[in-house]
């Protein structure tokens, strides 16, 4: 069930309806109720993977308790393998098989590997995360240890399930422990974001990718190197306002059920550092790795090698988190080297010497992020080679970019170059709009998306991690 | 744990005067759902279409059919089709 679909918005609409009709004393059963709806939400792409969300919230809920009771030792170590072991089997299985057969045919051992497809449930990555950061939370003492209940939903939420952002048990438990309230001001913002999100995606993000960047990156090798650059620069919108979209719409629709989260992009692309970039961008997965993998693996002390060494692996692992190819591995070591180097730039530049002016470093981050992209879209590592050495050879051809996909490209551009704070301050204008005004502009507005929208509805990008 | 990365996008200040929240917010929801339903009949009828065939789904189309008709004679189905049509030529023209 994909959010910008009919069937969603019905399924939401008897969801937001039944939910407000429980009185404050019925919190408990307003939680059961956002469980079901969770699980069949969940059920609609594959009844056995709410097997296997249930399963893995009750392995959590259960390494928690023993945590609390004997100690973060064996156990937290043990909740951490059974989270990474789900999701390594039906992550990264595949990809171990692909890369172990040639290996053993060499030696004569590769007849019996076993054939076996392994289907990858939608948003396992996000899940298992949400897990592990529970468990570690427990054994930190950040966090208390939550009931059955609440810890399935946290991990089912269905508004963050499939594509986050990760939202951490002592952000979303406390909240779910209380009576959700909704305020004009907090169900204007969710609507906003709704809408907007929508527009992002039904009409920026599908139309870039259809007409655009899925043509280039299909056959680059066909492409002038002008083509291919345009393309870099599509994909570098597009997958901005596919995922900031789901973002926006997640956090709409929890505010509408009366719950919090996080923001999760910032105008990312006007970071003027990899650093900085890494601030605005999936801001719930890079805080995530930097507390629960960057600081675990040591942090900022031991010097400045070990910060390198750990900015590394932290963000090659962040990059294989994304998916088991060697594109993801190369576009995580891209950013924990740029991340190093920038960390090494700034112990070492001798005083006085001039910064790079804002504008400047904005260009040039944008253009390593832009560059890392072609790897993280590309379906291989020989489709990256190709699409590099197109804009390499400075190949001669026409160009593929329409006027009007120019125009989407310099819109999604624009869009970091508003006012942060607008957004807000349209909720707070649209929160004293009279009910029927507010509902007539909304579908309004859903009118027109839907008019411009392409057929069907393409999955969201982060629905495959 | 105060952490910069929870801020939320939902942080609004409510506006002073305004009462109701959610008698606000769900009448805001069936109005949008009332409009479309009336002025995007043929995105009904088209995921009623789409659904598995089978005696309810058949008799849900020959519904969702004869109301977009009835929208459509009424001139409500009118905007989004001039909309679709825009929308098409301009991309039309664009691939020129």
């Amino acid at each position: 069930m994909l959010f910008p679909t009919l069937s969603f918005g019905l399924f939401f609409l008897v969801v937001f309806a039944l939910v407000w009709t429980l009185g404050a004393r019925d919190n408990e059963w307003r939680k059961l109720l956002l469980l079901v709806a969770s699980w069949v939400f969940y059920g609609a792409w594959d009844w056995r993977f709410v097997l296997l969300l249930i399963a893995s919230a009750f392995i959590n809920w259960g390494f928690a308790r023993l945590i609390t009771r004997y100690g973060r030792q064996p156990w937290l170590a043990l909740g951490v393998i059974a989270n990474l072991g789900i999701l390594g089997f039906f992550k990264y299985f595949g990809f171990f098989l692909e890369e172990l057969a040639p290996i053993l045919l060499k030696f004569g051992l590769g007849r019996d590997l076993p054939l076996l497809q392994v289907v990858l449930p939608v948003g396992i990555s996000f899940f298992t995360f949400q897990g592990m950061s529970y468990l570690i939370d427990i054994a930190r003492g950040k966090t208390r240890p939550a009931s059955l209940l609440d810890i399935m939903l946290l991990m089912s939420f269905f508004p963050h399930l499939v594509a986050g952002p990760i939202v951490r048990a002592s952000h979303l438990v406390p909240q779910f422990a209380a009576v959700p309230k909704l305020t004009r001001g907090m169900a204007a913002a969710g609507l906003s974001l709704i809408v907007w999100g929508l527009f992002k995606k039904a009409v920026v993000a599908s139309e870039l990718s259809v007409s655009f960047v899925d043509p280039i990156f299909f056959d680059p090798a066909s492409r002038s190197a002008l083509d291919l650059l345009l393309g870099a620069y599509g994909y570098a919108v597009q997958i901005y306002c596919d995922f900031s979209a789901y973002s926006d719409m997640a956090v709409g629709l929890a505010a509408l059920l009366g719950y919090r989260f996080p923001r999760n992009f910032d105008q990312p692309y006007r970071a003027e550092s990899l650093q900085d970039f890494w601030r605005r961008w999936h801001i719930s997965l890079s805080t995530w790795l930097r507390d629960y993998l960057y600081i675990s693996l040591g942090g900022n002390r031991g010097g400045l090698w070990m910060i390198c060494r750990n900015l590394l692996i932290t963000m090659v692992l962040g990059g294989i988190w994304h998916g088991a190819k060697w594109t993801f591995v190369i576009w995580g070591a891209l950013h924990g080297l740029v991340l190093a180097a920038e960390r090494i730039w700034r112990d070492v530049k001798p005083a006085g010497w001039p910064v790079l002016p804002r504008p400047m470093a904005i260009f040039l981050t944008f253009h390593i992020v832009t560059f890392g992209w072609i790897f993280f879209r590309a379906p291989g590592l020989d489709v990256a080679m190709a699409y590099l050495g197109g804009i390499i050879s400075l190949r001669p051809g026409p160009v593929s970019l329409t006027p009007l996909l120019g125009v989407l490209i310099a819109g999604g551009m624009a869009i970091h170059f508003v006012p942060p704070g607008l957004l807000p301050r349209l909720a707070g204008r649209v929160a004293r709009w009279p009910a029927p005004a507010l509902g007539l502009a909304m579908g309004g507005l859903v009118l027109v998306i839907d008019a411009m929208r392409f057929q069907g509805v393409a999955e969201f990008i982060y629905y495959q991690f | 744990m105060a952490d910069e990365s929870l801020e939320s996008p939902v942080d609004v200040a409510n506006p002073a005067g305004t009462a109701a929240p959610l008698r606000w917010a769900a009448t805001s929801l069936a109005v949008a759902a009332l409009f479309l339903f009336a002025t995007n009949s043929i995105a009904l009828k088209g995921w009623i279409d789409e659904q598995t065939p089978g005696p309810w789904q058949s008799r849900a189309a020959a519904l969702a059919g004869d109301w977009h008709a009835h929208m459509t004679t009424l001139g409500l189905a009118a905007p989004r089709a001039a909309l679709t049509r825009l929308w098409q030529a301009a991309k039309a023209e664009d691939q020129r």
